[in-house]
């Protein structure tokens, strides 16, 4: 009958089994359902989130303060900010008073490298490697999205939609539990893997993009992974292996068909700006 | 049946030409500029330069460089540099922001703030129970202000020194 | 069976151009109403899409797909239909209108663990008939001379409700199964009036029934979805409709110049009716987060009731979708609505009518970050054959023209 004859053929097209990530259903989304642009309320909230995220940083370590080196970071960082593709933000930079080897981003743009981490690097490509991976994650906008942080739609409608649907904090956390679970992100668990590779590998891009060699950040984790203890805790728990990174970097690099000779390390200008730190 | 066959060459027939139109897409450049390269290589020529704002109208997608198409010829743009929206205005916290800039801690209690109130916790009790995490705005508010002049970064970028 | 005693409670009059059928409109077609949303902008093209509270109704393995937290969805209808048959009484035409005003759907879809859960509510057949036509002239009569006036009154609302909750679940990366159990309810009063006056101005025939007719049963829909391959979904829902009780009372009266001819005694009737499989295959494309294009093939098997029997019924709806920016979306669809009655035997009496529809809706959508309003209509047009008067082998041409217009609304949050 046709109607079996039609049956066995969609069941056909149903055995070939390919692997399928988390994200297979994603195709189904309408352009409606789509991440939806971010307001400027929806940045306004994020900023203001980040801020407080920022300041518990901060709290936390303290700020080094080193005019110089300062300088330097918030100079390398930049040069890497201008190839962004969140252009309303305004990033900011800073050196954290800890002998721990980590960086941080906070949603908003504050990009944080440990004082610990900088002692490890050898290179201006190595730091221009590891901002550019924070940066990925603000511009991935992996917080951001994994705690649903954005303005409230204030209609009258919404309003009820709330209201019918219990108003319970399914559908929003409050602010503080929200930053919480950020510090645990950033302390704890770490990103969601998929958000990790995400950030890597727009690394490569992105430091090639500025004129630095992505393998600046394929040298510093080599160098760390060899050094793994205490300071490298944090670190540890909450990224996925470095053998793992590594091989990323460099199958992104390959791939990309990016060639370290003609890119730069500036290897006496990271010396230079070094000078004034112990 | 006969409706059921010209419905499956119909449709057959739509799926290709659907395939065809769904490539192409419209990026816009989001970073300051944005090189054009002739081939996904950065060691390729540069066929231009388009700055921030410019659209574009993408033809593919391969690896990290979208394909675009840049004055009749195929060009190559870094993905991460472009967007389909388009670029956002700087944005500028409002004036009422301001207040959170005064010296000290103190915030104006903001709706979220007030809601963990209501479940009978002021952020100060958080703070004082969340043990090591203390907020310093004051440091905060230095990174903030901190700014390096834009001669300054043109000169950086073109491998001066600091 | 109803059919049946109606038929002889009237044996005793012969009269050319009565109306013989009871049954609605609405028995002859499984597709009159589309539900949802999203689906009655896409022709009912709905089985391989069903994210969203419209799928509670087409497939509800979909609802496993949908996006959001809570989702809700209502849509109110207008509905108004044209009946027009030829020559019924000395080549003048009937013609028959039915209207309908209602929200014909509602659904919510909740994420619970693993599961999502749905409720919905639907509405997918509706009708009020109304024919008031009264015919003067001299027509041919059985009753010894010829009737000089014809009037006719003939009111009918059929209902039919369903209602109950819904389950699904991803059993793979690939495929979802889920499970609506309906409540269903149907509920049907029909009233006939037909008064003659006879040439002598003094004789006269004046026929009243009432027929009230409840259903009670359930309808489960089990759905299956399966994704082959990346941007195709394809969609399979079973349903049956199983009545556990029915209710048929039937009253006739009937009065002539020589006194009551029948007194209006209820007479009861409760054979529970027999309803098809239905099985649904949709196929559903997602090219682009802006295109959405969909098919589905719907059968449903041949029924032997008393009341009639019902041949086998195949329905094939096309559906699109698209997005001009997003939050805008325009929605188009064709679809079918074939009878489930026989060719009518020019040799035999009292058949019922057959008219196959063919329909096209077409609808737009404006969306906000939670919020989507949609606006749109139907059409649907057909012509067929009916043997609409009684112990005749007349058969007369129908035309019948459809349309629909609906506005519904769906929330996020």
């Amino acid at each position: 009958m046709r109607m079996l004859s039609l049956l066995a053929l969609l069941v056909a097209c149903c055995l070939p089994v390919t692997a399928y990530t988390a994200d297979d259903q994603a195709w189904r989304q309408r352009a409606s359902a789509a991440p939806p642009e971010m307001t400027s309320d929806d940045v306004t909230e994020e900023i203001r989130f980040g801020r407080e995220v920022a300041a518990r940083l901060i709290g936390r370590y303290g700020l080094y303060n080193n005019d110089q080196l300062t300088k330097y970071v918030n100079l390398v960082g930049l040069s890497l900010a201008v190839n962004s593709n969140r252009p309303e933000l305004t990033y900011h930079f800073a050196v954290l008073n800890t002998s721990e080897i980590n960086a941080y981003a906070a949603p908003g743009g504050y990009i944080f490298v440990t004082k610990g981490a900088i002692d490890k690097m050898k290179d201006e490509s190595e730091l221009a490697g590891v901002i550019a991976h924070e940066m990925g994650h603000i511009n991935g906008k992996h917080v951001v999205r994994e705690l649903d942080i954005k303005a409230t739609e204030g209609s009258a409608v919404s309003g009820l939609a709330r209201l019918i649907g219990g108003g319970t904090e399914s559908a929003r956390l409050a602010f503080s539990k929200a930053v919480d679970k950020a510090m645990d992100t950033l302390f704890t668990t770490g990103y969601k893997r998929e958000d990790e590779i995400q950030a890597d590998k727009e690394t490569v891009m992105l430091c090639a993009v500025a004129g630095y060699d992505p393998a600046g950040l394929i040298r510093y984790f080599e160098r760390i992974s060899a050094a793994k203890g205490k300071s490298t805790e944090v670190l540890d728990k909450t990224h996925p292996a470095y053998d793992a990174r590594i091989l990323l970097l460099k199958e992104t690099k390959t791939a990309a068909a990016i060639e370290s000779a003609v890119l730069k390390t500036y290897k006496d200008r990271f010396s230079d700006a070094m000078k004034s730190v112990q | 049946m006969h409706t059921v066959r010209i419905t499956i060459a119909l449709l057959a027939l739509v799926f290709t030409i659907v395939q065809q139109a769904s490539a192409q897409e419209t990026q816009y450049v989001q970073s300051v500029k944005a090189k054009v390269f002739s081939a996904p290589s950065f060691k390729a020529s540069v066929l231009g330069e388009a700055s921030r704002g410019t659209r574009l109208r993408s033809i593919g997608r391969e690896g990290s460089w979208m394909k675009i198409s840049y004055y009749g010829k195929d060009g190559y743009v870094a993905a991460i540099l472009l967007s389909a929206s388009r670029p956002m205005a700087k944005h500028t916290m409002i004036k009422a922001e301001d207040t959170e800039f005064q010296q000290g801690v103190r915030r104006r209690a903001s709706t979220y703030t007030s809601a963990a109130a209501a479940r009978g916790l002021a952020a100060d009790d958080r703070r004082r129970l969340s043990g090591d995490d203390k907020l310093d705005y004051d440091g905060l508010e230095r990174v903030e202000k901190y700014a390096v002049s834009e001669a300054e970064l043109v000169r950086f970028m073109e491998g001066g020194t600091i | 069976m109803s059919l049946q005693l109606f038929n002889a409670a009237r044996a005793m009059v012969f009269i050319l151009f009565m109306m013989s059928s009871v049954s609605t409109a609405d028995e002859f077609h499984y597709n009159n109403f589309l539900i949802g949303d999203r689906a009655t902008g896409m022709g009912g093209a709905y089985a391989g899409v069903s994210d969203d509270p419209s799928g509670l109704y087409y497939n509800p393995a979909g609802i496993v797909y949908s996006t959001g937290r809570n989702l809700s969805a209502s849509l109110n209808s207008y509905y108004n239909q044209t009946k027009k048959y030829d020559s019924v009484i000395s080549g003048i035409g009937w013609e028959r209108r039915s209207t309908s005003l209602l929200p014909n759907f509602f659904g919510i879809i909740q994420p619970l663990g693993k599961f999502k859960f749905g409720f919905s509510y639907a509405v997918p057949d509706s009708i009020r008939e109304d024919q008031d036509q009264t015919f003067t002239g001299s027509f041919p009569t059985s009753l010894g001379q010829p009737a000089t006036r014809y009037t006719i009154n003939f009111n009918n609302e059929d209902t039919t409700y369903l209602i109950g909750p819904s389950l699904a679940v991803e059993l793979n990366s690939k495929i979802a199964a889920g499970m609506t159990l309906y409540l269903y309810h149907r509920s049907n009063q029909s009233i006939l009036n037909q008064f003659i006056a006879l040439q002598d101005n003094t004789s006269f025939l004046w026929e009243n029934s009432y027929i009230e007719k409840v259903e009670r049963g359930y309808k489960p829909i089990l759905g299956f979805m399966i994704t082959p391959m990346d941007r195709l979904s394809i969609g399979l829902s079973l349903a049956k409709t199983f009545v556990y009780s029915s209710s048929v009372d039937v009253q006739l009266s009937k009065v002539d110049q020589t006194g009551i001819l029948s007194l209006p005694t209820m007479i009861g009737d409760s054979t529970t009716p027999k309803y098809p499989v239905e099985v649904r295959l949709g196929a559903a494309y997602f090219p682009t987060s802006s295109l959405l294009l969909s098919a589905d093939l719907s059968y449903y098997t041949k029924v032997e009731n008393p009341n009639g029997d019902r041949v086998n019924v195949v329905n094939l709806a096309l559906g699109s979708e698209y997005f001009l920016d997003k939050n805008w979306a325009v929605r188009g669809g064709l679809f079918t609505n074939m009878a489930n009655t026989p060719e009518l035997d020019p040799t035999r009496f009292n058949q019922e009518e057959k008219v196959d529809l063919y329909g096209m809706s077409l609808s737009i959508s404006n969306f906000t970050r939670n919020t989507s309003v949609s606006f749109g209509g139907a059409v649907t047009t057909g012509s067929g054959k009916a043997q609409i008067q009684q112990d005749v082998s007349n058969i007369q041409n129908v035309d019948v023209l459809g349309w629909l217009i609906f506005l519904s609304s769906s929330y996020s949050y």
